[in-house]
């Protein structure tokens, strides 16, 4: 492949990790595709299904599954065609037993909820599925989840994320560059693999040795959340790369392409880094753990499983380095992860109920179609239905011939499931910290906001706060839960300078924009004494800053935010009150700040739950 | 599925191993909840838990996993034939998916007898399948609150009651919760927390050592999972004899009066509201005794079990930042400090 035209590094990773997934189909988690929708990613699939083929000589399991799948259609349930011919429960598979043995690929992963992401995640633990009857079906499949997430407030569930083994990124790759040769593919892979049933075993039988064992527990140390599961994907992949090399034992070389593929850690920065400042690399693994893989210890006085020569010794070394030397690349690589602490609990305990719902979990059987359109559901209808079999039809019985009995159902037996979706409410503050907010109302709105912050904990609802001094609005805090984050943003609160109203009212919907995405419901309390200075240029214009401040409000109102303006003005303005009319928030003129006051506006309005709020 | 991995092959997690091996020798502890990171071992030692637990005596056929000595009055083998052929059957694990319905949990009406002989059957569900073994929840604090509601219901009172669809039907379902999660994901409601027996935390190593031993035991273990299992035999024999004499032994170990007012200083210095707090420290501290194989609890007993009863079961200030893990601490060394 290398031959000819020099083959983009980033498309050869991904022909590689291809290859290792066929190789690991049904062994290993699967793979994190980052990639737009695209001829490159189709390419890529495309090659990999031609690959699995190729590996196992039959076409395979190819199943897509798009993440709004409900979960009982993962795991399976009753076949209705098949229930209502027989007469009897029939069950069919679900999507991941089907999967068994195959691929399983997984549009648009980013959306996926957390329980179907725990249902996943299980059966690739398990390599078996429980179906909803009970029954045990064998599932041994890969996944290729389909990233399509763009910012920082949208990441895969944390349950699927960390048991993909690799991590491949397609992006801004062109469709140029994204060459393959069909049958090349094919035979290169058809010549290395042992054959579609002992796979398993010829990766088995690869020998790691034990300082490449030292090397990826180091490797995995070092990384954000330390996930031990890092370091058996390491090994797993190392020793599936050596077999595709037709070799029984891993070098580094090996390792150092694992963790290329597995962390999606970009080559060129490990590379510099290990290039540039080696030795600060070295010394920052030393201060990472006490004992960093002793370079000097020989392998061979272990057994003959350790064939490791000098070199590879020495890359092993620069391994380690490199990846503490590139933490900034795996800072980089933390921070969804980090961000998705706050915004995985997508089922939190609180927040506006969705009654009605397509989606959810189901919360109980119904006589009544919540929705329309809705589907009676077989098995509930079936148990309404036959207890009154013999009277409708006093011949209900199974004949002596074994003819299927009669069912007469009336549209009276329909039962429904009931979804419960629960929104998650998000409250954003934003907090006039101007000089004409004078400085004690300031402290007392600090103490009205801790007070709430307490409450939304125990709520479970998310908070962002926001503050506005000088000429700009900025973002203390993003939605969070964690309080102890909030608390501390809140103490370091400065005070004073000009009033910026408009900007706080834009930077305010940026952020209720982003919670709504998310699917949660934002609700944005301003604090502030409504006499904004400053336009949106950051200019100080008084006429033009309230005229932005106006304009921004309709927009909110029309976008349909709930919120309410706090006036902690010592003498409630007109102006202020035509604002929040315009924006069409709940007014709450507090000339004496209480904390307790705003918690229970807040709370009150938090409580309604949403669509009963700005639009009325 | 493959034999599990075995549980004394798990490195290092002491803490979560020891509650584990207390709720399975003295089930009235309520159960433990594993809360901690992704990857640190919950599930495998829920599941390798199962493996050291004496096999049960029982009816075949039986799908209550009655007990031949006090069998479920509902069960149509055990009640109505007594003599019924005995078999031995491992202790239930029992895993309850996230995606489970209320049907599947308490059992429902059983639609293929009805659909065949007209009859009104019940069709158990999963607390009878865990009766006298297991019920573990994965990811405990995503499941519906109304499922945690009726299984932490069922796990206190020992009996599941089902009335639905014209079914009457009340079956014994004492079985041992264990429920995991990642508190990051969502937490769960004081009340639900209170519930549980004993709560543990769980971190991955952070030390080379014990990670490099961690993936060389799951390499073998992939490897080759029969030969590490034999590997293991003898280690896991010695953990299920200690079970089983702890079973024999918890309810006749001695614990004396001043350990019970040390207990109860203890509980009240926290501030733990009711009673569970205590019940579950003594409860916890007869179950490490036994397993210690010791005939009387002693302070240490008590000073180590205290941490996993009572540290979810603090009034939890929102706004404090120090962790409740701290807070039991410097209680106990307040207590100890006494006694």
């Amino acid at each position: 492949m290398e031959a000819a035209d020099p083959v983009h590094p980033r498309w050869a990773d991904a022909l590689l990790a291809a290859q290792v997934l066929v190789a690991g189909a049904g062994l290993i988690g699967g793979v994190r595709l980052r990639a737009g929708v695209g001829p490159v990613r189709d390419r890529w699939l495309e090659m990999v299904s031609l690959m699995l083929e190729a590996k196992s000589g039959a076409p395979m399991p190819w199943i897509r599954i798009p993440s709004s799948s409900a979960t009982g259609r993962l795991t399976g349930g009753i076949d209705i065609t098949a229930t209502l011919t027989a007469g009897r429960p029939v069950h069919e598979k679900g999507l991941l037993a089907r999967a068994d043995g195959g691929f399983i690929i997984l549009g648009m992963a980013e959306r996926l909820p957390a329980a179907s992401a725990a249902i996943i995640g299980r059966a690739l633990d398990d390599r078996e599925v429980t179906g909803s009857s009970g029954g045990r079906q064998p599932a041994r499949f890969s996944i290729v989840a389909l990233d399509e997430s763009t910012g920082e407030d949208e990441d895969l569930p944390p349950a699927l994320a960390e048991r993909l083994t690799l991590d491949l990124r397609l992006d801004g790759l062109s469709i140029h560059d994204a060459v393959f040769d069909r049958d090349a593919a094919r035979q290169a892979l058809a010549e290395v693999l042992p054959g579609p049933d002992n796979a398993g075993e010829a990766i088995g039988r690869v020998r790691v040795g034990d300082a490449l064992i030292e090397a990826a527990a180091a490797i995995s140390l070092a990384l954000p959340a330390s996930p031990i599961r890092r370091a058996l994907d390491l090994v797993r992949v190392a020793r599936i790369l050596a077999m595709l090399d037709g070799r029984d034992s891993v070098d580094g070389e090996h390792l150092t392409t694992a963790v290329r593929l597995c962390l999606g850690m970009s080559l060129n920065a490990a590379e510099q880094a290990q290039a540039e400042d080696q030795p600060a690399g070295q010394d920052q693994a030393q201060d990472l753990d006490d004992q960093p893989p002793p370079p000097e210890q020989p392998g061979d006085d272990q057994s003959q499983t350790d064939q490791i020569t000098e070199t590879d010794l020495s890359e092993v070394d620069m391994l380690v380095a490199a990846a503490a030397a590139s933490r900034a690349v795996l800072a980089e690589l933390d921070r969804p992860d980090r961000s998705t602490a706050s915004k995985m609990a997508r089922t939190g305990k609180s927040g506006g109920f969705k009654s009605g719902s397509r989606r959810g979990r189901p919360a109980g059987i119904v006589s009544r179609p919540p929705y329309n359109e809705a589907r009676p559901d077989v098995v509930a209808t079936l148990r309404a239905a036959i207890p009154w079999q013999r009277l409708r039809n006093p011949d209900f019985a199974l004949g002596a011939d074994g003819s299927v009995p009669q069912l007469r159902i009336l549209p009276s037996d329909f039962r429904y499931i009931r979804f419960r979706h629960r929104t998650e409410s998000t409250a954003i503050f934003a907090v006039d910290a101007s000089g004409s907010t004078a400085m004690e109302r300031l402290a007392e709105a600090k103490g009205a906001i801790e007070l709430l912050l307490g409450d939304c904990y125990v709520r479970r609802d998310h908070v962002a706060l926001i503050t506005f001094r000088g000429l700009t609005a900025e973002t203390l805090l993003e939605p969070t839960r964690s309080l102890v984050r909030a608390k501390r943003s809140l103490t370091g609160l400065p005070g004073g300078g000009p009033t910026p109203l408009a900007g706080a009212i834009r930077r305010s919907l940026e952020i209720a924009g982003m919670v709504q995405r998310r699917g949660q419901s934002p609700l944005i309390v301003y604090l502030t004494d409504g006499s904004g200075n400053i336009a949106l240029d950051g200019k100080p214009d008084r006429i033009r800053a309230r005229e932005d401040a106006q304009m921004l409000a309709r927009q909110g109102a029309a976008l349909g935010y709930r919120s309410i303006l706090i006036d902690i003005s010592r003498r409630p303005r007109e102006t202020t009150r035509e604002l929040a009319r315009s924006m069409q928030a709940q007014y709450c003129p507090l000339p004496i700040v209480s904390a307790s006051a705003v918690n229970a506006i807040v709370s009150a309005e938090l409580q309604k739950g949403p669509g009963q709020g700005a639009r009325q | 599925m493959a034999k599990p991995y075995p549980f004394s092959a798990i490195v290092g997690q002491d803490e979560m191993k020891e509650a584990l091996l207390m709720a399975a020798v003295e089930p009235a502890l309520g159960g433990v909840l594993v809360f901690g990171d992704r990857g640190t071992g919950k599930s495998t030692a829920v599941r390798a838990l199962a493996e050291l637990v004496p096999e049960l005596l029982g009816t075949r056929g039986c799908r209550y996993n009655c007990d031949p000595a006090q069998p479920a009055e509902p069960c149509p083998i055990c009640a109505t034939a007594p003599k019924s052929e005995r078999i031995k059957r491992r202790a239930p694990m029992v895993d309850l998916p996230l995606g489970a319905t209320e049907d599947r949990v308490c059992g429902a009406l059983d639609i293929e007898k009805a659909l065949v002989s007209g009859e009104r059957a019940f069709e158990p569900g999963l607390l009878a399948k865990a009766h006298r073994g297991f019920l573990y929840v994965d990811e405990v604090n995503l499941l519906e609150d109304h499922l945690v509601d009726l299984l932490l219901d069922v796990a206190a009172s020992g009996v599941n009651v089902v009335e639905r669809e014209g079914l009457s039907v009340r079956h014994p379902a004492r079985f041992v919760l264990v429920g995991s999660g990642n508190p990051e994901e969502g937490e769960l409601r004081p009340q639900l927390l209170d519930r549980f027996g004993l709560s543990v935390d769980v971190a991955s190593p952070r030390d080379i050592a014990s990670r490099i031993e961690v993936l060389k035991r799951r390499d073998a273990y992939e490897h080759d999972p029969d030969a590490f299992h034999a590997t293991w035999a003898k280690e896991e024999h010695r953990l299920a004899a200690r079970i089983v004499a702890g079973r024999k032994t918890v309810h006749q170990v001695v614990l004396s009066e001043r350990l019970m007012t040390m207990m109860a200083h203890l509980c009240m210095q926290l501030g733990v509201d009711g009673l569970r707090g205590e019940l579950t420290l003594m409860r916890a501290a007869r179950a490490k005794a036994a397993l210690s194989k010791r005939m009387e609890v002693t302070v240490e007993d008590v000073l180590a079990v205290a941490p996993m009863a009572l540290r979810h079961r603090l009034r939890r200030d929102p706004l404090d930042e120090a962790g409740s893990k701290s807070r039991v601490d410097r209680a106990i060394s307040e207590v100890a400090g006494h006694a």
